[in-house]
């Protein structure tokens, strides 16, 4: 049974309002995300395959204490309950993210993120939205064609011009 | 002799046929291929399968008096940890030794060894092992020192306890010794040990560690009373985890075996935590608690007692102690050495649960050997002492030291098996020395 093409992913897409490269720097990552106020940011080879993206989370989780970064399902016994008990200041954030700022951000790449195909029926990529994902990739063929996000989605419920 | 080997299937020998359950289950438990818990209840399946138990033998094999002390205590961390107490430890005793690594590194091996005794080895690196991370980064100092001295410290403080350790936890199940065994006869050398790791630690690296006054002072200015999340809940942790102790104590007196006593304490918490919330609350809340337990491991010891029942029934057990008797020539200081040795090398390079739940019913049938079951007492501390600190040997020698490494190599510490059993591996031998000369002077 075919679709309905307004079913698909392919109509609610969106071009991403920048992409990265595996080379650019933490820093310009950062950058890019607080100018273009967007979740995370897809990162592509120079032809244009998708690597994966680049989240805010994780910017975050790099100017707090490194085991905090790290924490895993298989043992949640171990993840920190509280850390009000550090009294690091802006200036010790700043300072941690200022010793990786220069790193490639290939490192730092989120490559968990569910991927969007352009056939991938609409309803799937709300359910990503509504299960606390904010901006999904869309690839064909390896290549990055656009972006779903709660934006565009949410604007095209809405009929926000 | 037993009703079910009428019914073995084609006839085989019974023996030979549980047997080779026994070798296959271990042999795919030791080579990881399968979760260890799977690989366990489908050994067990086919003891039922082939005829060699009877389902009714099978669950009258699962000691529900060690499953029960699992469980309870679990329970019991899992809602304990929530207050976050052991945070609050591990920051308080580093601020007591003024931020100085060397006294931090003894410090944070004394706190993860006084909790082992008293929780699971693994449970007690996964709570304090991310805090440490949070203080040698802070003091910009290599982690390494500190997490190898926490693998070591956690399975030689989880020797001293009936609940320690998963070996003591079986032995004291199987064979109905009480915490206060375990304690009298265990602890002090115990202790011994503990103070000896804590100085060759600060010998291999402790007195060479330093740390810039300035990174000092940040680990000072960790406020550790705001590790504290719910100081109600602290409390009533804190009242249930003394009555369990007490009930521990006083078990004998109180006709209580160590299964009620964890099981109690758990529905005792989870009741003080829950009373007073609405029902939905409840729910989702306990639901989290059971979720922590680790059922992995219960569903692993179910199995195991099932596969160990198999081949109890076929009658290897005894044939095995038998040959173990001739070997020692029935010389119970000999026997009670290469327990204690065996058990340490064989725990270093294999998992020590299937080995200690197998030489339980193996020691038990040398009783008439040694003049009845009162007489075999100083082999169980021999198996304990042997199971728990060989763990120490390799990195794959122990639960704890692999949840150890993989954190650390998560967090870019690199933990590599060689690296660690160059070290580990003699000191272990130390330990298990400074054991051999205690139970000597002792029992034999």
């Amino acid at each position: 049974m075919s679709h309905q093409p307004d079913s698909l992913c392919r109509s609610i897409m969106s071009a991403p309002p920048v992409v990265l490269k595996p080379a650019d720097t933490l820093l310009s990552g950062l950058q890019a995300m607080v100018q273009h106020r967007v979740p995370a940011l897809p990162v592509v080879e120079a032809d244009h395959r998708y690597v994966g993206m680049l989240a805010r989370s994780h910017l975050i989780a790099l100017a707090m204490p490194r085991v905090l970064s790290h924490e895993d399902q298989t043992h949640p016994l171990s993840h920190l309950l509280e850390i009000g008990f550090i009294q690091d200041t802006l200036a010790d954030l700043q300072a941690r993210m200022d010793a990786v700022a220069n790193e490639p951000l290939a490192d730092h790449i989120d490559t968990g993120v569910p991927v969007l195909e352009p056939e991938t029926p609409l309803m799937n990529a709300m359910l990503f939205l509504h299960r606390q994902r904010n901006i999904l990739p869309v690839v064909e063929n390896g290549k990055l064609l656009g972006v779903v996000s709660v934006w565009d989605v949410l604007a095209r419920i809405g009929r926000v011009k | 002799m037993h009703a079910a080997h009428s019914s073995v299937i084609f006839g085989l020998d019974p023996l030979w046929l549980a047997t080779t359950v026994m070798i296959v289950t271990y042999g795919v438990i030791i080579s990881e291929k399968l979760n260890r818990s799977i690989i366990a209840l489908l050994g067990a399946m086919l003891m039922i399968m082939f005829g060699l138990l009877t389902q009714e033998q099978a669950i009258a094999g699962v000691d529900f008096n060690t499953i029960g002390l699992l469980v309870g205590m679990m329970i019991i961390v899992s809602i304990t940890r929530k207050c976050g107490v052991f945070e609050y430890l591990a920051i308080w005793s580093a601020k007591l030794v003024k931020a100085n690594p060397a006294g931090i590194l003894a410090m944070l091996a004394a706190v993860t060894a006084i909790a082992s005794a008293f929780l699971d080895n693994v449970t007690t690196v996964l709570l304090v092992v991310p805090v440490t991370l949070v203080i040698t980064e802070a003091l910009k100092v290599n982690p390494y020192p500190f997490l190898f001295s926490q693998i070591l410290a956690s399975n030689i403080g989880g020797t001293a306890t009936l609940i320690g350790d998963p070996p003591n936890i079986l032995i004291g199940g199987q064979v109905g010794l009480t915490f206060n065994d375990f304690v009298v006869n265990l602890a002090p050398v115990i202790v011994v040990i503990l103070i000896l790791h804590v100085i060759s630690m600060h010998l291999i690296w402790g007195r060479t560690m330093t740390a810039a006054a300035d990174m000092r002072a940040r680990v000072m200015g960790f406020d550790e009373n705001k590790a504290i999340t719910d100081p109600r809940l602290l409390k009533l942790a804190a009242l249930v985890l003394a009555l369990v102790m007490i009930a521990f104590v006083l078990a004998r007196k109180l006709g209580l075996d160590s299964g009620t006593i964890g099981m109690g304490g758990a529905a005792l918490l989870l009741m003080l935590d829950n009373i007073g919330k609405s029902a939905e609350h409840q729910s989702e809340n306990v639901l989290k608690v059971y979720n922590e337990v680790e059922w992995i491991t219960i569903f692993f010891f179910v199995g195991l007692f099932i596969v160990i029942a198999g081949v109890e029934h076929a009658g290897l057990l005894k044939l095995l102690a038998d040959k173990l008797l001739a070997a020692t020539g029935g010389d119970f200081t000999i026997t009670g050495m290469s327990v204690l040795w065996a058990s340490a090398v064989l725990s270093a390079i294999v998992d020590n649960i299937p080995f200690v739940a197998t030489m339980i019913p193996l020691i038990k049938a040398m009783a008439p050997a040694f003049g009845g079951a009162d007489a075999l007492m100083p082999l169980w501390w021999c198996l304990s002492l042997g199971a728990c600190l060989g763990g120490n040997g390799t990195l794959i020698g122990a639960s704890a030291n692999l949840t150890v490494a993989g954190i650390a190599e998560r967090n870019g510490i690199p933990f590599r098996f060689i690296r660690y059993t160059k070290i580990a591996f003699p000191l272990m031998l130390i330990h298990v020395a400074i054991a051999h000369v205690y139970l000597m002077w002792r029992y034999f």
